[in-house]
């Protein structure tokens, strides 16, 4: 069965550096089961050789074609044209929290840098075989989906507006710190850490990261409101607070 | 000073005790084992750090725990790799592989890996293709994604390991049959890349990229066995090719993205268009008596694991890609040519939403279809090539000195057909193999080798290549050429014209590539990128070639409509291919080491 | 070693080719009527909270429970004594958070668009006053569950005093009906709820209790993710009943 080809058109922001950005349109045949990737490739192989844009799976598992089409954050290539207006030219413009490189490429080395300052999961020390139950890890596994596209990094504008990557470290990592701290047998004691270094304070909860995560993943329900919460019952519950004062525990 | 001196004097530049070209499994494992307070390891990757190949695995990594089903240890595990090898497995390395395999899988627990689990809270182990017993220890649907997130972790915190991330290397540096360094380039800057190094470890994945329906990511374009072959180690086993029987057939844009095995473990059944489970008349002759031979028992079995034998879908990769091959060939394929996939007859909604959220939301997502209602279309997809380099089983180090592989990169243990799931213990095993004997090794060197610009000029001429002159072709347009090639002469189903063809085709295409051209520009600049990858890609399919043309039976992942039997003889034989003086390629048989009676015996066996 | 730069921050800066202002300012709206109109009704009009339908009395539910205190000065709504209990719960409730950090103070606007006050300014987030007081939502949450408790009780109790004798009186006791169950089904819901009965523990399969909590947990997991439904239904719902509730007297 033959797919029916047609033109669509393109935006796509181009250049390397503030002073020779331009958004150029371009013309592109496509079929309509493809997803945009498919479209940037087939641009890039006739047209624009080029043209940077980052990918690797194009199967939604490894996370490398972040963008932003039609100033949404998505993966290209979980991105189907048939989604789209295609009478209208579709925009495609790279991560903006993030210092481009060129093009459709921005340079995604500050989590990196964030993911090094988490400690790593610390297993109990013992000759026997541990074992964890399903119900205790269902939680971390769903964190565990997480195939690092940084799209909640890119749309939290605590990072992307009020640029604070010193002060916060995003989504993605109250994620890893969540799957680490709700982990059954990790010994770290990790909350003071997310509540100074790690910022959990200055996420409002606005919960753009959820809605860009293409992997669906609850991370303001069930990881960073979480984490609030236990955030609470260290610091913030006078109860809480007065009952460890008057039972401290051995 | 000349243009060129210049480049070489701008070169980024390193030193490196254990240089690991390839940040996937068996790199990351590899540069974990390498390094220590007094090694020093960089790990070149060519994407960023945590998207290599491995995150795509899906169903899981076989070791014989025995967690699932205590009758499991590693002589089964043994006698199936060996057996799924179509008995042209290196033994040696199929011991260790299944001796050693649980361990790793463990030591990644430790590291904070969260495999799904059982009911009394151990590592939970499912069923697969050609494996007697639950054995692969997963998550899910993305078993690659643990594990490369749990070696990343445990990588970036390793203090003597340095990542050089979207790199690329292209050139090895040799001295007296002894590797001293690389070259390569920055793919962000566009800057070159020269790492001085005591040992290389290769663990740079597959060639998939070279076929057009295929599973594989842009990454798999044969960089390793090309470096390995320009510096003069033997390749070998190139002729197999594993052939996923389960790949996306549509939509079009999609065609060869992977469908788990795990769709089969987990219950999923194939049907042709006639609605006949078609499986049940492909069994071999050397399967016969181990599988189910009607759906009452294969019912049975999927039940309780236990009574009645496992059903035909579960058989090796490459019977059950040729079986489909064949009922489309007969006029019973699906509407866009291939066979049906269906778990929604067989599990509830819920059960195939836990077990197999990728697939469910992959098929959701890009082909607008329900699987927890209706089948999926499936077909044959490149997915995996068993040959590669030549290691030593026990220190992985390849017939160049200080060079090692690790991985799909290297060749023997997977034989002529690699069972799902040996895959990621492979990454692990050999891997850590490879990170020990390498640092081993790197620590008997007391200084680096000096590198002269007599040597690097020549290799950065050819890197900057693509930007000279009047160059006319399109290397994306190149690539696809090689794509249509290696599909229509060098595919599933092999004759002797049809590989000589290719073989004359590929060499015509090489001499093409020389004008492949790139736009001005090195940073970040795909088509300077594309026309690089695309020598990689050239050579590796010729050698494939050559070793398909070679091999006269059929065998595994290698099928020749001209000799379609397999042929008892040739069990034992390698086809070696080396580099000849005049850069070309030579290409000898060797028979393989006869195995120990006491493993021959553990083949024969029966049932333990 | 390579050039970066960060693009450059405008004001509602986005690519976006949707009405992604659309939502943001109906929900400001929407708000802002209500804390209009739960001020006139609580602060200003103090007479009509409660009609008697044959003896049967319909209080609205701005006013429930109702608290009789000897000292509450006489010039002051009694609505006043128990108001804040409610509107610090919803004050502090993670949901409402979001969409009042998104409709009034743009922070942000819509996912992906710029922001009024973009980088220069010293954005704290919720680490300082009055955010932070946020963090004190769970004993909103004890107070709120009270309440929500007295609501479903007050509501049962009209129907056995024998409040569906009359058509108003059917209608009146639906809507406190509704009332009760869409401001319990809020409460519980709550992320704090979901945080104490079984949030906070690591180990789900320790102990009988534990088990116990975990599936406890998972019910409320069910629920929170309704939770923003709950919020307007039981906003709504409030509303309803005390306008029907002065409708009755108007029309009397």
């Amino acid at each position: 069965m033959k797919d029916e080809k047609f033109q669509i058109k393109l935006n796509v922001q181009i250049g390397e550096s503030l002073d020779n950005l331009k958004t150029e349109t371009y013309s592109v045949d496509v079929d309509k089961k493809m997803v945009v990737l498919d479209a940037v490739h087939e641009l890039q192989a006739t047209q624009l050789p080029e043209l940077a844009v980052r990918w690797n799976c194009k199967a939604g598992k490894c996370g490398s074609c972040s963008a932003e089409v039609n100033g949404k954050p998505k993966l290209m290539c979980m991105s189907k044209l048939s989604d789209y207006n295609l009478k209208e030219p579709i925009s495609i413009r790279p991560m903006k929290t993030f210092p481009l490189i060129k093009d459709l490429v921005t340079d995604v080395s500050w989590n990196y840098e964030v993911n090094k300052r988490i400690k790593p999961y610390n297993h109990p020390n013992s000759s026997e075989y541990i074992t964890m139950q399903q119900i205790d890890v269902d939680r971390v596994q769903e964190f565990r989906k997480c195939i690092e596209c940084f799209l909640c990094q890119n749309v939290c504008h605590i990072l992307r507006d009020h640029d604070l990557k010193d002060k916060f470290v995003g989504p993605r990592f109250l994620l890893r710190l969540a799957s680490l701290n709700m982990h059954p047998l990790d010994t770290e004691n990790r909350l003071g850490d997310i509540k100074d270094e790690f910022g959990l304070g200055y996420c409002n909860i606005t919960k753009c990261c959820t809605e860009v995560c293409p992997e669906i993943i609850p991370i303001t329900d069930e990881a960073i409101i979480p984490l609030k919460e236990r955030v609470v019952d260290e610091f913030y519950d006078p109860i809480k607070w007065f009952l460890r004062k008057l039972f401290p525990k051995k | 000073m000349t243009d060129l001196q210049e480049e070489i004097k701008k070169m980024e530049k390193y030193d490196a005790d254990v240089l690991v070209v390839g940040a996937g499994g068996a790199g990351l494992r590899a540069a974990i084992e390498a390094s220590n307070a007094n090694t020093k390891v960089i790990v070149v990757t060519k994407s960023l750090l945590g998207k290599a190949h491995t995150v795509m695995a899906e169903g899981g990594a076989a070791a014989a725990l025995g967690m699932k089903d205590e009758r499991d240890n590693w002589k089964v595990h043994f006698r199936d790799t060996m057996r799924g090898g179509k008995l042209h497995g290196n033994w040696k390395m199929a011991e260790i592989h299944a001796k050693q395999a649980p361990q790793r899988i463990l030591e990644l627990e430790k590291w904070g890996a969260v495999f799904d689990r059982t009911t009394d809270g151990k590592i939970n182990q499912r069923n697969f293709g050609g494996h007697k017993y639950p054995r692969l220890a997963h998550v899910g649907d993305r078993t690659g994604l643990e594990m490369i997130r749990a070696l990343q972790d445990h990588v970036v915190h390793e203090d003597n390991v340095e990542v050089l991330m979207e790199t690329t290397i292209t050139h090895l540096i040799k001295k007296e049959n002894r590797v001293i360094g690389a070259v390569g380039y920055r793919r962000d800057s566009g800057n070159l890349v020269l790492v001085r190094a005591k040992a290389i470890i290769l663990g740079t994945g597959g060639i998939g990229k070279a076929y057009k329906i295929t599973s594989n990511s842009w990454e798999y374009t044969g960089d390793g066995h090309s470096l390995a072959f320009n510096v003069g180690a033997d390749i070998i086993d190139m002729e197999f090719v594993q052939f996923h029987p389960t790949g996306m057939v549509y939509p079009s844009s999609v065609k060869g993205i992977l469908v788990t095995e795990g769709v089969r473990g987990e219950g999923g059944i194939l049907r042709n268009s006639e609605g006949e489970r078609f499986m049940f008349r492909y069994i071999p002759k050397m399967f016969e008596g181990e599988y189910a031979t009607t759906e009452e028992e294969a019912k049975r079995w999927l039940a309780d694991n236990n009574s009645g034998r496992r059903p035909p879908e579960l058989l090796t990769r490459d019977v059950v890609a040729k079986a489909i091959l064949s009922e489309v060939k007969a006029g019973r394929g699906s509407t866009h040519g291939g066979a049906y996939l269906d778990i929604a007859s067989q599990r509830s909604p819920e059960y195939i939403k836990q077990k197999l959220p990728s697939m469910y939301h992959q098929f959701k997502t890009l082909a607008g279809l329900d699987i927890t209602k209706e089948p999926m279309e499936v077909g044959p997809t490149t997915h995996y090539i068993m040959g590669g380099i030549r290691v030593h089983p026990e220190t992985q180090s390849t017939t160049v000195s200080g060079l090692y592989a690790a991985g799909e990169v290297s060749a023997g243990l997977h034989g002529a057909n690699r069972l799902g799931g040996n895959s990621l213990s492979d990454l692990l095993v050999f891997g850590a193999l490879a990170g020990e004997h390498a640092r081993n090794y790197s620590n008997t060197i007391s200084k680096y080798e000096e590198i002269d610009n007599s040597i690097l000029e020549p290799i950065v001429n050819e890197l900057l290549e693509p930007f000279k002159g009047e160059k006319t072709e399109n290397p994306y347009l190149l690539h696809r050429e090689l794509q249509h090639i290696m599909g229509d002469f060098v595919g599933i189903i092999r004759n002797e014209k049809d590989l000589t063809d290719g073989i004359e085709q590929i060499n015509k295409l090489i001499e093409k590539s020389k004008s492949a051209g790139a736009k001005q520009g090195r940073k970040y600049n795909p088509s300077w990128h594309q026309a690089l990858d695309l020598k990689s890609m050239l050579i590796t399919s010729l050698l494939l070639a050559h070793a398909a043309l070679a091999r006269k039976e059929s065998r595994g992942g290698h099928t020749r409509d001209d000799f379609p039997e397999t042929n008892k003889e040739l069990t034992q034989i390698l086809y070696v291919l080396q580099k000849d003086e005049n850069d070309g390629i030579k290409i000898h048989e060797e028979k393989m080491e006869d195995l120990p009676d006491e493993l021959h015996q553990i083949i024969q066996g029966g049932d333990n | 070693m390579i050039n970066l730069e960060l693009v450059e921050h405008k004001r509602f800066e986005n690519s976006r080719n949707d009405n992604w202002w659309l939502r943001p300012f109906i929900q400001a709206l929407t708000l802002t009527f209500f804390a209009l109109y739960a001020m006139w009704a609580v602060v200003f009009d103090v007479e009509h909270h409660k009609s008697e339908i044959n003896d049967v009395s319909f209080v609205s539910p701005f006013y429930s429970p109702e608290i009789k205190l000897d000292w509450w000065p006489e010039n002051l709504s009694p609505g006043l004594i128990l108001i804040w209990a409610p509107l610090g719960f919803r004050l502090t409730c993670y949901y409402a958070r979001r969409v009042y950090y998104r409709a009034f103070f743009a922070d942000p606007p819509s996912c992906a668009v710029g922001e009024l006050r973009a980088v220069a300014n010293k954005y704290k987030g919720e680490t300082k006053l009055p955010w932070i007081l946020n963090n004190l939502h769970r004993y909103f949450f004890y107070i709120a569950f009270i309440l929500a408790s007295i609501h479903v009780f007050s509501f049962v109790k009209l129907i056995v005093v024998g409040s569906l004798a009359t058509m108003e009186g059917q209608i009146a006791t639906l809507l406190l009906g509704l009332d009760g169950i869409f401001l319990a089904l809020y409460v519980l819901s709550c992320h704090s709820c979901k945080h104490l009965v079984g949030g906070g523990l690591n180990c789900n399969s320790c102990s009988s209790m534990t088990i116990k909590r975990y599936q406890t947990w998972k019910f409320i997991k069910k629920l929170n993710t309704k939770h923003h439904w709950y919020f307007w239904l039981s906003l709504i719902t409030i509303l309803m009943a005390d306008m029907y509730i002065r409708f009755i007297l108007a029309a009397n």
